[in-house]
């Protein structure tokens, strides 16, 4: 049995306060804040989508080609679908999949990151390379090339970016993982004879929290611009699921005709990935990264 | 100098060889069999056994993929199966210039635009210039440039009808003709790599502008201008030639979705439509071509780099 009454580390309690304390600081940063409310206003409209939404998002209906009205805010298109039932249900697509795929990067990249990291030598050389391989190719080609060859949909959409992610991840885990390695308190486990698992799970990975809660907004606008782009580009999610990046695509035959097709789920895409952007940069600041 | 040259030559060239060897297995691997594919669903057993014969799909993996590499390499690079009897290697040098035309027009838009926004930004961090810069530039990698394209195409096009909504171009017809064909494309290629390339120059900006050698030379006595120009601009911008580099990978990745918006003929657009339509030969070209495209600039940008800062050559190998 290991006697943990010689435990240096900072405790559960303290992480907690200091992970409100980050957001409460970033009522300060207008930037991260702005963000956070963007970020926060569509977690609101996807879980009540369905409450919102007056059409359903797959719909017909002979009003085809409307304009921006009181009966359909942002219009209708061909088949005569309310465009402002499907946009607000595509969140739901949006952050199901970018959260997904988000945390598939995270975990993926923080295990081979914090192992790089914890034990160096040859398994750090033989990470190291592979994810500098990885890394080499443009990430939107190799998950136009995967999705090619596996077909599109949504599970595959999710592995393609998360698999993306995880080299600059791991790159980012890594480096904080070295900061903390060497510290008092992980040098004290290692004294009272944790096994490598705890002590990288339970000494070293609690204190890169922050470091990865900058890096895991970042990659989360990352992988809403990913997923339009794919979708865009038909490789994504398939038709009739209402997909932000699909609609504009599918909209682009109208556009003399029908701007509103391109406009809403393109104001969509940008709100929420700017909000992740702007809110990456405030726990940026707050968190005492780069400025 | 030369040593390192050459074994990083030797890495370049094993990068995109085992590229080339990914890209032939996985290619291979895709469902569907060409033999059925170029005679159509209702072709004889028999007819379909002499076609596979004929083009070796019988033979073994590794002997294949041998016989692809050295047509590779002798500038042969098969048949279309979509485009029935097009020869491979024209079709993708032609579609290979028109991207990189593309991509030259968009360095040439971006590289001093980024520097000269970097630099004063950076120069006054937290100034109401800086502020606009950020959040800007923010704004500019946080729009996938398929939406900065069609804003583009909405206002250039259909609002105010200055400039074509298509590029179909054909540069036969001569390269004047076909510059308004080139703008929106262009603009709409340069909008994610502006903005981060700006952050990343201005953030080195202000970090060269806090260092210890910064201040020791204003200890000095040298005027401001002359500390700016001699010691922070040329430790400053060092990093942008390697961020430029990886930003290059925006450049090849990003131009599918802008080749798509404008239906531009380039690279990466044939590699798109030749996976939706499994059309290998034409995939594995296209793919091989973007790869050593890009492994080359990466190179490249390594020698230079080597070239612009000798501290280099010794410590790369630990990175």
């Amino acid at each position: 049995m290991i006697d943990r009454s010689l435990n240096l580390a900072p405790s559960f309690s303290d992480r907690v306060k200091n992970g409100f304390s980050y957001l409460l600081r970033l009522r300060r940063k207008p930037l991260g804040f702005i963000g956070l409310l963007i970020i926060l206003f569509w977690i609101v409209i996807s879980i009540f989508a369905p409450y919102i939404t007056p059409y359903g998002p797959t719909d017909f209906s002979t009003d085809k080609f409307f304009g921006p009205s009181l009966r359909h805010p942002f219009g209708t298109d061909r088949w005569g679908r309310d465009v402002f039932s499907r946009v607000i249900i595509g969140s739901r697509t949006a952050f199901s999949l970018a959260l997904s795929a988000t945390l598939l990067g995270l975990v993926g990249g923080t295990a081979l990151g914090l192992s790089a990291a914890y034990f160096g030598g040859w398994v750090e050389e033989v990470l190291g390379r592979t994810m500098d391989i990885l890394m080499s190719f443009p990430a939107l080609l190799i998950a136009m090339f995967v999705l090619g060859v596996l077909g599109p949909g949504t599970i595959n959409v999710i592995v393609v970016i998360g698999i993306a992610h995880i080299p600059r991840i791991g790159r980012v885990a890594r480096s904080a993982s070295l900061q903390v390695k060497n510290q008092e308190f992980v040098e004290a486990a290692r004294v009272r004879g944790e096994s490598n698992l705890y002590i990288m799970v339970a000494e070293i990975l609690p204190n890169i929290l922050d470091t990865l809660g900058v890096e895991a907004a970042i990659r989360f606008a990352y992988s809403i611009f990913l997923s339009a782009s794919l979708g865009f580009l038909g490789l994504g999610v398939q038709p009739p699921t209402p997909d932000w990046g699909l609609m504009i695509s599918k909209s682009r035959s109208y556009l003399q005709v029908a701007p509103w097709l391109a406009i809403f789920p393109a104001l969509a895409i940008a709100s929420m990935v700017l909000g992740a952007n702007f809110l990456a940069e405030g726990l940026e600041e707050v968190t005492g990264g780069e400025q | 100098m030369l040593e390192y040259s050459g074994k990083r030559f030797v890495q370049a060239l094993i990068s995109i060889l085992v590229a080339s060897v990914i890209i032939f297995l996985i290619a291979e691997a895709l469902p569907g069999d060409v033999a059925q594919m170029i005679l159509g669903q209702y072709a004889t057993e028999e007819s379909l056994a002499t076609l596979r014969e004929n083009l070796g799909l019988n033979q073994p993996l590794h002997f294949r993929y041998f016989d692809w590499l050295s047509g590779v390499l002798r500038g042969d690079l098969g048949t279309s199966l979509s485009k029935t009897g097009v020869k491979v290697a024209p079709l993708l040098l032609r579609r290979a210039r028109n991207s990189m035309i593309l991509a030259v027009g968009a360095m040439l838009f971006i590289i001093p635009l980024s520097f000269l926004l970097g630099i004063v930004a950076g120069m006054r961090p937290g100034s109401w210039f800086d502020r606009l810069i950020s959040v800007t530039t923010l704004g500019l990698i946080s729009f996938p440039s398929f939406i900065t394209g069609l804003v583009l195409i909405l206002i250039f096009s259909v609002q105010l009808g200055w400039l074509p909504a298509s590029s179909s171009v054909d540069l036969s017809e001569g390269f004047v003709n076909q510059l308004p064909k080139l703008i929106l494309p262009i603009l709409a290629l340069s909008g994610v790599m502006l903005g981060y390339i700006t952050r990343h120059i201005r953030a080195s900006m202000v970090k060269v502008l806090r260092s210890e050698y910064t201040r020791a030379a204003t200890l000095k006595g040298i005027g401001r201008r002359s500390v700016i120009t001699k010691h922070v601009l040329r430790n400053a911008l060092l990093p942008a030639v390697t961020v430029i580099a990886i930003n290059l990978g925006w450049l090849l990745g990003g131009a599918v979705v802008v080749e798509a918006t404008f239906s531009y003929p380039g690279v990466a657009r044939l590699v798109l439509n030749a996976i939706k339509h499994r059309d290998v030969p034409v995939m594995e070209a296209g793919l091989l071509f973007v790869v050593a495209a890009y492994v080359t600039v990466n190179f490249g940008t390594d020698i230079i780099y080597t070239l612009l800062d000798p501290r280099i050559r010794y410590s790369r190998g630990e990175g």
